[in-house]
């Protein structure tokens, strides 16, 4: 069917053409030789634009944002975001893309999108909010509640092959006839009169070069700009003014009016972002007006109508004047050509250039979480899909979450380098952010300078984990618990060790004392290291290592002595990966950066599902976390305990390496764990413990997302039981300082503290021997 | 106290008896939640967002009321997983956890979904983590028992799966 409408056409344009340039006759020889060439040229035109016309660069896009009643987040949260997104602020919201807020009350216009999980309508929302919480969400129209919605994802970026291109493909049908009336006006007016050139324009170009002595002035249809955009390079030769023409001709012939048109419109360059050049309408309309172009207003459309002829020198954001003078010129033409009544043309003129502030897409605004998002599709796809095929990549970032761990790195550093009279700039860091229970990564930094797109520290930076490597040594000591329990002995005096002939390996404490006796418990609470060394080679530096892989670890280690003490070079990933086991009570969940990819047109490719695998038993590994709550409360990260309060039962763990090289903070909330190292690129010490350097990162980052208090479990094989942390015995009203901690049932001891005072020793006791 | 426990053991028992009724393609999904009623049995154990006392520069965390936004999604699932869309089911249950990620009713529900799908691996350890997250749920972790009993049966680890048939009957 196609192919016999294609001939007849082809026909018919050859049997016009025999009609118009009679003197091609006298030129057979020419034009046998041509004939040949031809062709060749139809061979590519006719590939060129039923084949891939596009490479589609994959957009890759952030976690969608869900509202629903009862959710946490603050209004100024909210309008950010939509900002982010591109939303308007308008007094009534009427199109997608708009919102208007009253006090507590939101109004947005939502855009529809289609996720891997079907398509979210279009719909005006109505949010309400009761402080730092959506109260109720409503359909505004009639007013029914609605359960949950979900904004469009921010796009965070593109991933382009070499050659930059970008563009939002738009059919014909969605191009308001204005746009397409404006364009012809301008470009072509002929355009549907004519068979791919006009030789009339051509000839009055001829003359002109001829006058000229040069190609000066170029006589193009529409047919021939695209046939230029799209197959031939930008030298200005008659040769290539020969093979343009042809190719035109064999377009026209092959395909119709409206075919070509939609192809030009989605092919015209229209300016430049960054290494990203814009091409077609639909994407130009975003990239300045940031809406679709069915909402373009009249003068909106004769702006980039007029920009064709020159994207740069008419560029509305750095020559405004300019621009406008082009746009009003073609305001006029329509005027007189009566695509627009004189008063719409005058009120058209009258309005601004309505060009948005410019919101880069192209600059790839979170480079260390984009390399990440790559690293995995390499696995999976080829780097031409990638870069080709349109691809849809839905990514796990939370942009509140990431502009929060940019800030705070970023902000603090700065401050410690002045506070501590530190050169400017020395500090680096990482700062990596999952949620709990899923593993999604919810923000990664590699960088203070969050834009720099060099070394990606939070994946590539391995250093000594110093302390951090502890609650890895005491949980394969609780796993034991008729060996170990939170209020065992540990000996805290001086060691010696001959880890190999001839190597003599004095391990320390931070503060270089000794104090003898010390009970588990506190030893992890303020990281001792003697007792960690001596329960470490008591339990078996392998078994250590066997916990650590358990754990998620997959960096190198090897099993010392000095393991104990955090001797094991780790990439913040990995420290993440160990944490967020212990933090998912012992459920190993891969960290996922990729939620879906679909193709360019909506279908599922590929899901990256939630995955857990239970490697702990809960009960140890909840021993661990009520004490790494006690770190924060009371221990080596009081400072984060005092700042968030002592209801928010934060747990975490700070680790420092010899000489203050490496700060490390790793902590968890009731929903994120984060995880931040300090330190320098040369690797010098710097002057910075995990308490000083990196808890403080850390701090300011859930400062700005918010901390859910964090609850422990419960579980049946874990029972509580009142300690004097003096003796490390049972505890009674007697006992002033008496603590609660957790032990698996039947691990705690026996005897009660001196200074218990009986009340309840008795009756215990009595209860016990009914079961004896 | 027995009446609690005797309350406990019928819900579970006619829980159980309402998944079996309601569907022929398999009798391991479990009913709808109801509307109105809280999304979890366990929802008592389950850590709301309590206000956190002197925030310094936090933003404040208010408690979440119950979620609406869950039921609607576990309802969503329900009929996906009714039509025999799993990939859908699956999904919709991954949102409702990213709002309520420590609700044992939504890993439990995904875990049937995954046996369904014959991820038997995943299946047992989401019924685990439901189980780690039960709580006082007694009704719930027999559910998850007999899920993965089920689960190692199909595996061909029949000894495995006895230990859990036992599991499940000392929790109902």
């Amino acid at each position: 069917m196609a192919t016999r409408r294609r001939s007849k056409r082809k026909s018919r344009a050859s049997r016009r053409s025999g009609r118009r340039f009679p003197w091609l006759q006298l030129l057979v020889v020419l034009v046998v030789t041509a004939i040949g060439y031809l062709v060749y040229l139809d061979i590519i035109v006719r590939e060129q634009f039923e084949g891939k016309r596009w490479a589609l660069p994959a957009r890759v896009y952030a976690r969608p944002l869900e509202l629903y009643t009862g959710r946490m987040l603050a209004p100024d949260q909210l309008i950010q975001e939509l900002d982010r997104l591109g939303y308007h602020a308008v007094r009534e919201p009427k199109h997608p893309g708009e919102y208007a807020r009253a006090g507590g009350t939101v109004h947005i216009h939502t855009r529809s999108f289609t996720f891997w999980d079907g398509t979210e309508p279009a719909q005006l929302l109505r949010v309400r909010f009761a402080g730092n919480w959506i109260e109720g969400l409503s359909e505004r129209g009639q007013g029914r509640e609605l359960d949950l919605a979900r904004l469009d994802p921010l796009q965070i970026a593109s991933i382009y092959p070499t050659l930059q291109e970008d563009r939002l493909l738009v059919q014909l049908p969605q191009v308001p006839p204005l746009l397409i009336q404006t364009l012809l006006a301008v470009e072509d007016r002929q355009f549907y009169e004519h068979f791919g050139i006009s030789p009339r324009s051509l000839l009055r170009a001829m003359l002109a070069n001829l006058r000229a002595g040069g190609v000066v002035q170029g006589g193009s249809t529409l047919t021939q700009q695209l046939v230029k955009n799209f197959f031939l390079s930008n030298e200005r030769t008659f040769t290539r003014k020969f093979n343009e023409a042809g190719m035109a001709l064999l377009l026209e012939a092959h395909y119709a009016k409206d075919e070509i048109l939609e192809a030009y419109l989605n092919e015209v360059y229209l300016g430049q972002d960054g290494p990203r050049a814009v091409h077609g309408l639909g994407l130009a309309s975003h990239f300045y007006f940031e809406r679709p172009l069915e909402q373009l207003e009249p003068e909106q459309i004769a702006l980039l109508v007029g920009m064709i002829k020159g994207p740069s020198y008419y560029d509305p954001r750095k020559q405004p004047q300019r621009a406008q003078q082009r746009r009003d010129l073609v305001l006029d033409l329509l005027i007189e050509q009566g695509v627009l009544s004189a008063e719409e043309g005058a009120r058209a003129k009258q309005r601004p250039l309505g060009v948005q502030q410019r919101r880069s897409l192209a600059a790839n605004a979170h480079p260390a979480f984009l390399d990440l998002v790559r690293r995995q599709l390499q696995r999976d796809y080829r780097e031409e899909d990638l870069t080709s095929e349109g691809l849809r990549i839905f990514t796990t970032l939370d942009p509140m979450a990431q502009t929060a761990a940019e800030t705070a790195l970023a902000e603090r550093l700065t401050q410690i380098e002045r506070n501590r009279d530190l050169p400017a700039n020395t500090l680096q860091g990482a700062l990596i952010a999952t949620a709990l229970d899923s593993a999604e990564i919810l923000a990664l930094v590699g960088d203070r300078n969050p834009r720099g797109s060099g070394f990606n520290r939070a994946l590539d930076a391995a250093r000594p984990i110093g302390s951090l490597v502890k609650p890895a040594v005491y949980l394969s000591a609780l796993a034991q618990p008729q060996r170990y329990t939170l209020a065992s002995w540990l000996d805290d005096s001086p060691l010696k060790l001959v880890p190999r002939p001839g190597d003599i390996w004095e391990p320390g404490n931070y503060d270089k004392q000794f104090r003898g006796p010390v009970l588990l418990h506190d030893a992890l609470v303020h990281s001792y290291n003697i007792p960690t060394v001596r329960v470490g080679l008591d339990i078996g530096p392998d078994q250590v290592v066997a916990t650590l892989r358990q754990l998620g670890v997959q960096g190198n280690l090897n099993a010392y002595p000095a393991l104990m003490l955090g001797a094991a070079d780790l990439t913040p990933l990995d420290v993440i990966r160990m944490y967020q086991t212990l933090a998912d009570g012992g459920f190993r969940s891969p960290t996922r950066a990729i939620r879906a990819v679909l193709a360019a047109d909506a279908t599922p490719l590929q899901r990256y599902p939630l995955q857990v695998e239970q490697v702990f038993d809960a009960a140890p590994i909840l021993l661990i976390n009520s004490t790494l709550q006690d770190v924060v409360r009371a221990g080596t990260a009081a400072a984060v305990g005092a700042r968030f309060g002592a209801d928010s039962g934060i747990a975490g763990k700070t680790g420092t390496t010899n000489d203050l090289r490496d700060s490390w903070f790793a902590g968890f909330t009731g929903d994120q764990l984060a995880v931040v190292w300090v330190g320098r690129d040369d690797n010098q010490a710097m002057g910075l413990t995990g308490s000083s350097g990196a808890a403080p990162v850390w701090g300011d980052y859930m400062a700005r997302v918010g901390v859910a208090p964090l609850l422990l479990p419960e579980s049946d094989k874990i029972e509580t039981v009142w300690i004097d942390p003096a003796s490390g015995l049972r505890a009674d009203t007697g006992c002033a300082d008496a603590v609660q901690w957790p032990f698996m049932i039947g691990s705690a001891p026996d005897e009660y503290a001196p200074c218990a005072s009986g009340d309840f020793a008795k009756p215990i006791d009595w209860f016990k021997g009914l079961f004896r | 106290m027995i009446a609690a426990v005797r309350f406990l053991a019928l819900a579970g028992i006619l829980s159980l008896l309402a998944a079996c009724a309601g569907q022929t393609v398999s009798s391991r999904y479990p009913p709808v939640i109801e509307r109105g009623e809280p999304s979890a049995p366990g929802a008592e154990t389950y850590p709301s967002h309590e206000p956190v006392p002197p925030p310094v520069s936090v933003p404040e965390r208010v408690p979440a009321p119950s979620s609406s936004a869950v039921v609607a999604l576990v309802e969503r699932a329900d009929s996906q997983y009714q039509a025999q869309d799993l990939d859908a089911a699956a999904a919709s249950l991954e949102r409702a956890l990213r709002i309520e990620p420590r609700n044992p009713q939504l890993w439990h529900r995904l875990a049937a979904v995954r046996l369904d799908q014959r991820q038997f691996d995943q299946a047992i350890q989401m019924a685990a983590k439901s189980n780690s997250l039960a709580g006082g749920s007694r009704s719930l972790q027999a559910r998850n028992w007999q899920l993965i009993a089920t689960a190692r049966r199909a595996k061909g680890d029949l000894a495995g799966a006895q230990s859990a048939d036992r599991k499940a009957r000392e929790f109902e």
